[in-house]
């Protein structure tokens, strides 16, 4: 039987036997089946070999990316701490007088009748009761109680808030007071102008540094509307606050200034 | 009152409460307000604790509350922690008498204490020293009280899970 097969692969040279064809053919779907199964389990192999160092290299760049992203926030928050030192060394250049604290704003009162805030800085750092609270733009408020670590700073625009004014261009003399109707439009009032006023929309207001309370020259606003008052004597005026309440962050505690009146 | 460590941490969880809600309502980055007008939630706070605990909880939790209360708001020292004190009290021996614990009934206590608080801090201190006209004061009331009674809901949901869980745990 070897013979015959032996006999018959002999004379079919060149060509794929008839006996190699049908094993072929019967081993060929084992071979690739076997090959598959191969390749998958070395596929497996490899994605559990690599996964690890897939692992390790997403680990590394987490790393990475959150020492670049503390870098960044090291970086923002120095810019930051730049420009407010920026204006506190101008606010010192053009106030030669102040002494000035920094303070970060921590807290916003509650409820709806006055619209106070809440600084890190209290008598520790030798901040006092009426002490003016500004920023690069102007003022914010005042000082109205003092704890260790913190103080309260009642607003411009809040209706306990009384200080003396002057208008830059005309020089009229009036007072800055909170209103309970304006207070919600984030407005404040600028009380006893005279009728016959030349104030105009636009004009700025400032601290008229009368009673030596706050100090002179502190910019309050800008005058938005002029309207009669309902006793009909004198005038008020709308104010616009130079500062907008709602965004900022840092601002300045003038503990002391010397009175020019 | 038993003191066990359910009751411990039962307080524990009633005070993270509180603490969360102060600053929620004093965050000035939040900004927590609807048109401008921000809601007083403590009141809420209060009833809904009179109303789920009774009153010795609600006068406790609501002294603290009023301390918090004070910190922020100037001029009116000591106001506060009397008012949750009182308010406290007696509406929790009220409620515990003719109310359901329910949300309805801890929204209704919850409007009785704002309006209460409002009208106080309005005849003795805003009448009296700044003059605000009756006219302001009722607006100024009103709108807080309607955004306040937006957000109660979650105060009071707060309080209940709390009071709910530990109830379960007593059973």
């Amino acid at each position: 039987m070897s013979f015959a097969v032996f006999c018959f692969t002999a004379f079919t040279e060149g060509k794929i036997s008839a006996t190699s064809n049908i094993t072929g053919i019967l081993i060929t779907p084992i071979q690739k089946g076997t090959t598959g199964v191969a390749g998958f389990v070395d596929n497996i192999y490899g994605y559990l070999y690599r996964y690890d160092s897939l692992q390790e290299e997403n680990k590394k760049l987490k790393e990475e990316l959150q020492d670049t992203k503390n870098k960044l926030q090291s970086a923002q928050e120095a810019a930051e701490e730049n420009t407010h030192l920026r204006e506190l060394l101008g606010l010192k250049q053009k106030n030669k007088s102040f002494d000035l604290e920094m303070a970060e704003i921590i807290a916003s009162s509650t409820g709806n009748w006055n619209t106070a805030l809440t600084i890190d800085k209290g008598s520790l750092s030798g901040i006092k009761v009426n002490d003016c609270v500004i920023t690069e733009d102007g003022m914010v408020g005042y000082i109205s109680e003092v704890g260790t670590t913190f103080s309260e700073v009642v607003t411009v625009i809040d209706p306990t808030m009384q200080a003396g004014a002057i208008v830059s261009r005309t020089r009229d003399v009036a007072v800055a007071q909170g209103s309970f109707d304006l207070m919600d439009q984030g407005m404040l009032k600028l009380s006893y102008i005279k009728k016959d006023s030349d104030i105009m929309e636009g004009d700025t207001v400032e601290t008229s540094g009368l009673g030596g309370v706050f100090p002179k020259g502190i910019i309050i606003g800008t005058v938005q509307k002029i309207l009669p008052e309902p006793h009909g004597i004198s005038n008020y005026a709308v104010i616009k606050p130079a500062v907008n309440l709602n965004k900022i962050s840092k601002v300045f505690i003038v503990k002391s200034f010397k009175i020019t009146e | 009152m038993r003191y066990t460590r359910e009751n411990y941490i039962k307080w524990s969880s009633y005070s993270i409460l509180m603490i969360l809600l102060y600053l929620l309502q004093t965050s000035y980055s939040l900004g927590f307000s609807i048109f401008g007008t921000k809601p007083d939630l403590f009141p809420f706070f209060v009833a809904s604790l009179a109303l789920l605990e009774g009153p010795s909880c609600a006068a406790v939790l609501g002294f603290f509350s009023g301390l918090f209360l004070d910190m922020t708001i100037p001029g009116l020292d000591g106001f506060f922690p009397f008012y949750y004190i009182v308010f406290g009290i007696v509406s929790g021996l009220f409620s515990g008498k003719y109310f359901r614990k329910n949300i309805l009934a801890a929204l209704v206590l919850g409007a009785a204490a704002s309006i209460g608080q409002n009208l106080l801090k309005y005849f003795f201190y805003y009448a009296l020293f700044y003059q605000v006209p009756l006219i302001t004061g009722l607006r100024i009331m009103a709108v807080e009280l309607i955004v306040s009674v937006f957000f109660s809901p979650l105060v009071y949901l707060g309080v209940k899970l709390v009071n709910k869980h530990f109830a379960e745990e007593e059973d």
